[in-house]
């Protein structure tokens, strides 16, 4: 469906946009927020993110994924270039931001949704070894590259490649993620 | 970066959580395009990654979708990605335009 509305937001549909932001504007801001804590910062990454899907709606392959995916590959990626700012895709890719609101913070923020399927998650999450679940959680939800995963851990530098692959892996099997 | 075929296998996750490096992610590109592979393990990882994603979902700021609506309409879409031969193809479109601006050499009428 979201795949079907994303074909639409490329030909220039501003109602199929709307509705694609009302589904995926909450995952969004929620990744974005996790990486970068800062609500006002966290507002204007999700802001640049909503409109990058807009301006390059046109690119997207559903043959090569989920929309819902390829939308949240592509925040992350911008929350992360913010706090690791040498890399220099951030610098080729940083465009002029819409105009922010006064970024005072989202009322009821911190009233996290509680699905059924968050729960799930997250209790796949729970089910990796220590060294897997904390090299994804700090990676994923905190933006650290894995050298500086590593040395949060206290572990060499080398593995933690395998344990994000592994733990990722596990958790791809046990929610029977397909694609 | 020269990592042989395995070395790039692994980082299969790092890619999709962001956790590579400038350099090294654009090596790992590099490889997904020649790697069948790894570009299907990317595939379903990056959905996986998507997963810890929606688990955090939290409410939109009031005004966010509508500031990213009105500034639609002052940015241009990129176009589509098209293969690289022009359609209708190049010589084609020139013995057209020949034709138009020159006339066509033999008759028409019958």
């Amino acid at each position: 469906m979201l795949a079907g509305l994303l074909a639409r937001v490329a030909r220039g549909d501003r109602e199929a946009f709307r509705r694609v932001c009302g589904e995926l504007a909450g995952p969004v801001y929620g990744v974005i927020r996790q990486v970068l804590r800062d609500p006002a910062q966290s507002e204007r990454v999700a802001q640049e993110s909503l409109l990058e899907v807009w301006r390059t709606a046109p690119r997207f392959d559903p043959a090569r994924g989920s929309a819902a995916a390829w939308v949240l590959a592509l925040a992350h990626r911008r929350a992360v270039d913010r706090v690791r700012p040498r890399n220099p895709s951030s610098r080729r890719e940083r465009r002029a931001a819409p105009h922010a609101g006064t970024g005072t913070g989202p009322q009821g923020a911190e009233v996290v949704e509680v699905t059924l399927d968050r729960v799930r998650v997250l209790r796949c999450l729970d089910a990796l070894t220590e060294v897997q679940r904390e090299s994804i959680k700090l990676a994923y939800y905190r933006g650290y590259s894995g050298p500086q995963v590593a040395a949060l851990l206290g572990v060499t530098p080398g593995t933690v490649p395998t344990r994000i692959r592994d733990g990722l892996i596990r958790m791809r099997d046990s929610l029977e993620v397909t694609w | 970066m020269k990592l042989v075929r395995d070395e790039w296998h692994v980082l299969t996750g790092s890619y999709v959580v962001d956790a590579l490096g400038s350099q090294e992610r654009e090596g790992f590109e590099r490889h997904l395009h020649h790697c069948v592979s790894c570009d299907a393990e990317v595939r379903g990882l990056r959905e996986t990654a998507a997963r810890l994603a929606m688990a955090r979902s939290l409410p939109p700021p009031p005004g966010l979708q509508d500031r990213v609506l009105a500034a639609t309409y002052r940015t241009r879409q990129l176009p589509p990605v098209v293969g690289d031969r022009p359609f209708p193809s190049r010589r084609l479109a020139a013995r057209l335009a020949a034709l138009l601006h020159r006339g066509p050499g033999l008759s028409w009428a019958a």
